[in-house]
């Protein structure tokens, strides 16, 4: 079972660019468990007869429905190929310095994996344990949680330990790519977008449905002695009523990629009814439904509609690094125009930056989260605890109406 | 490959079976024998793959790809190659169907509490407390029942089907049902705990995405459209009998020509359709998929047969033709027009199923 250890390094590579890959999607990242499940099929001779059955059963384990199955095929190939050319550099290398040594030596780590792979077919694992002359990876050693510490110690041979690749040097020529504005770069992945926005949801009375009310038919029978009828309650469903508003205005044009992120969250999950609307700078007196800014919805339409949970999405002018008093006020008029819904503003700059600036004024009439996935927890929680108003917008509007 | 000697090979229903099975009379209870004919499930060898690696590493396998593409089957198919020297090869395979309102412990059991205060209230005047053991209202779910087998040695099959209609948090309140096999029920103050872990396949017809902890836990295999050589082989094991199906240098046909010829057209169109829905997702939707042409083949089957011996009608002029075909003219035409390769798709609305599709395929 000697190619199973040179294997390692391969596996752990594609194993290591899997998780990045996972974490760029805003998903969990693969775990040790998952490449010891590899590790222990690889044992047991699958995915040894050659290597696109070597390719299925890193698909079938790792591979999720969030993966595009393109990028994964990619990523496969660009790691097998990179450590084909590693391997055959070092492998150079070691035969300059000593030829005898390497004709000794343990297998270059995919160089001979192919004949490997040829000799492995029809062998049963037993046979290979009666002939190999090295161990893999003790049984033990599967159960220890340093995946890494486990190679080191189930590769007995210096000469093999030589041929190991440096793993972050491999890594880092891996993650070279060019610089390109994507909603991923932002604080919050589409995946936490996607599971914050579903957590806004709430359960609601559905009419509809009709269920035994278990504890209400007890207590009617414990009153009456008898069981005379069952008692009945409606059924409950659960909804997600979410307007977002999204600015953009010429200082949100960086967050672009986040907003349109949060459009196809919104839109394209059956989970979540959702309406988007669009305004420039600070809503004035209608918001549009589409960015060409085309069709609109008047404000007083928005603060009529039955109550429900708007998010903003806007710099409020933070970007601007000074106070506008006529913005300040026109969006504070906006927000007294909608108080009777729930709403949190998500601004997309740093806390820092909104200082001295009239997002600072305007977070005082209304709760206004940075975009991260602690502050987005926050918006949740404002949404699903039916917070009051600031305040101060209601000191506001006692005023002026 | 397949640890206790559980090895599936697609094989066994390849051809359609017929299996025993126990039936239990609703009425006096008693339990009776009786073949079930199964249809023909031809898996592609991946997926057989997939099933043994899943069997193996004792992990979910979880299946998803194009409705229709026969991902259900797979564990009536497993069980069927397993199980079918048994008394009741049913009862090692058990089907758990998931619907929107499907909650995980329905699962392992369910409690009737409304019928046990009623007989509750029965007993009050007889006297008879015996039938209020509680046992006797709580009914084990497809879970529990598929971890509840006794013998080590034969691994059931649980299918949990469409695991994607049930809320967003279903699959996770079954995590630790399924990697410990270990269940608690309140009212019997018991604890099951399973001597052997089922082969586990979930379906998804990918309608809402499964977390992330729920995947981990998984193999996951999609299920690619079928070659068109695999699509050919289907239909001949489920329309034709076994000898009429030869083996001609590792290459199955049929023995009638004509047949084949007739059978290879079908095939060939429907790739076809596939193609140009696939060229039009946007505007046509859904594609046409393994179980439509099922379907679709055998009505083209079916008026192929009604056609025998009345070409020569179809050839003369449409009027008489029409006279002498009565109501029937129309599909014996359309399929006379298919056999001559002239340019007409009969019986689109078999593949289609919706008018507006069918319609917007056509333009």
């Amino acid at each position: 079972m000697k190619h199973a250890v040179d294997q390692y390094p391969l596996l752990y590579q594609l194993f290591l660019k899997i998780q990045q890959y996972d974490r760029r999607l805003g998903h969990l990242a693969l775990g040790l468990k998952e490449f010891y499940v590899l590790v222990q099929a690889l044992d047991q001779g699958l995915g040894m007869s050659d290597e696109q059955h070597f390719k299925k059963l890193v698909r079938w384990l790792w591979q999720k429905p969030h993966h595009d199955p393109q990028v994964f095929q990619s990523i496969m190939d660009s790691s097998l190929a990179l450590i084909y050319e590693k391997s055959a550099e070092r492998k150079e290398e070691l035969e300059e310095k000593d030829d005898s040594q390497i004709g000794k030596g343990p297998k270059d780590t995919l160089s001979e994996l192919d004949r490997d792979k040829t000799e492995q077919k029809g062998r049963t694992s037993s046979e290979e344990d009666l002939t190999s002359d090295t161990q893999t990876v003790p049984k033990a050693a599967l159960e220890e949680d340093s995946l890494i510490i486990s190679f080191e110690k189930a590769s007995p041979d210096k000469d093999k330990a030589a041929l190991q690749f440096d793993i972050a040097q491999l890594s880092e020529e891996i993650n070279k790519e060019p610089y390109l504005l994507k909603g991923n770069y932002f604080e919050l992945g589409s995946r936490q977008l996607q599971q914050g926005v579903r957590t806004m949801r709430r359960r609601e009375v559905d009419k509809s449905k009709k269920l035994i009310d278990l504890e209400a038919t007890i207590q009617k029978v414990s009153r009456q002695g008898f069981l005379e009828c069952l008692e009945y309650r409606y059924g409950e469903k659960w909804t997600t009523d979410l307007t977002i508003l999204i600015d953009q205005g010429d200082s949100m044009i960086a967050f672009e990629p986040f907003s349109e992120e949060l459009i196809s969250v919104v839109q394209k999950d059956k989970e979540i009814k959702g309406t988007v609307y669009f305004f420039k700078g600070t809503p004035y007196d209608e918001v549009f439904e589409d960015r060409l800014q085309r069709k609109g919805i008047s404000i007083d339409q928005l603060s009529e509609a039955p109550a429900q949970s708007i998010l903003v999405v806007s710099d409020a002018g933070a970007a601007t690094g000074r106070i506008d008093e006529a913005r300040v006020e026109d969006t504070v008029d906006f927000l007294a125009g909608i108080r009777k819904h729930r709403v949190a503003w998500l601004n997309p700059m740093p806390r820092e930056r909104w200082r001295k600036t009239s997002a600072e004024y305007i977070a005082l009439y209304t709760s206004m989260f940075f975009l991260d996935q602690t502050e987005l927890v926050n918006v949740v929680k404002l949404f699903k605890a039916k917070m009051k108003s600031s305040t101060l917008l209601d000191k506001y509007v006692q005023e002026m109406y | 490959m397949a640890k206790k000697d559980l090895f599936y090979t697609g094989e066994y229903l390849s051809v359609p079976q017929s299996i025993s099975r126990k039936i239990k009379d609703s009425v006096d209870q008693t339990e009776r024998t009786e073949k079930e004919e199964i249809a023909p499930y031809l898996p592609d060898p991946d997926l057989i793959d997939a099933v043994n690696l899943a069997i193996f590493l004792e992990r979910p396998l979880l299946l998803m790809g194009e409705p229709g593409c026969g991902k259900t089957r797979v564990a009536e198919a497993v069980a069927a190659e397993f199980y079918h020297e048994q008394p009741d090869f049913r009862a090692y395979l058990h089907e758990w169907h998931i619907k929107s309102t499907t909650k995980a412990r329905e699962g392992i059991y369910e409690y009737d509490a409304i019928r046990r205060l009623g007989e509750a209230q029965v007993a009050g005047h007889t006297g008879n407390t015996a039938s209020l053991k509680i046992n006797k209202f709580i009914e084990y779910g497809p879970l529990a029942k598929a971890y509840s087998h006794e013998e080590t040695d034969m691994r059931p099959v649980l299918l949990i089907d469409e695991i994607d209609k049930a809320d967003l948090d279903f699959p996770n309140d079954l995590l630790r049902e399924l990697d410990k096999g270990i269940f608690y029920i309140p009212e019997l103050k018991k604890t099951i705990r399973s001597k052997v872990k089922p082969i586990v396949i979930i379906t998804s017809n990918q309608e809402k995405p499964l977390p992330d902890a729920f995947l981990r836990r998984c193999v996951y295999h999609y299920i690619d459209p079928l070659s068109p050589d695999l699509l050919k082989r289907i239909l001949r094991h489920i329309f034709y009998k076994k000898e009429q199906v030869e083996q001609i240098d590792k290459t199955e046909m049929l023995k009638n020509a004509m047949d084949e010829a007739f059978l290879k057209k079908a095939v060939d169109q429907f790739n076809e359709i596939r193609e140009e829905v696939k060229s039009k997702e946007r505007i046509l939707g859904k594609n046409v998929s393994t179980s439509e042409l099922i379907d679709w083949f055998r009505i083209l089957l079916h008026y192929r047969q009604e056609l025998e011996g009345k070409q020569h009608i179809l050839e003369k002029d449409t009027k008489e033709a029409k006279a002498e075909l009565g109501e029937s003219y129309r599909l014996l035409k359309q399929i006379y027009d298919f056999e001559k390769g002239l340019d007409n798709i009969p019986f689109l609305q078999v593949l289609f199923k919706d008018f507006k599709t069918m319609t917007n395929f056509k333009k």
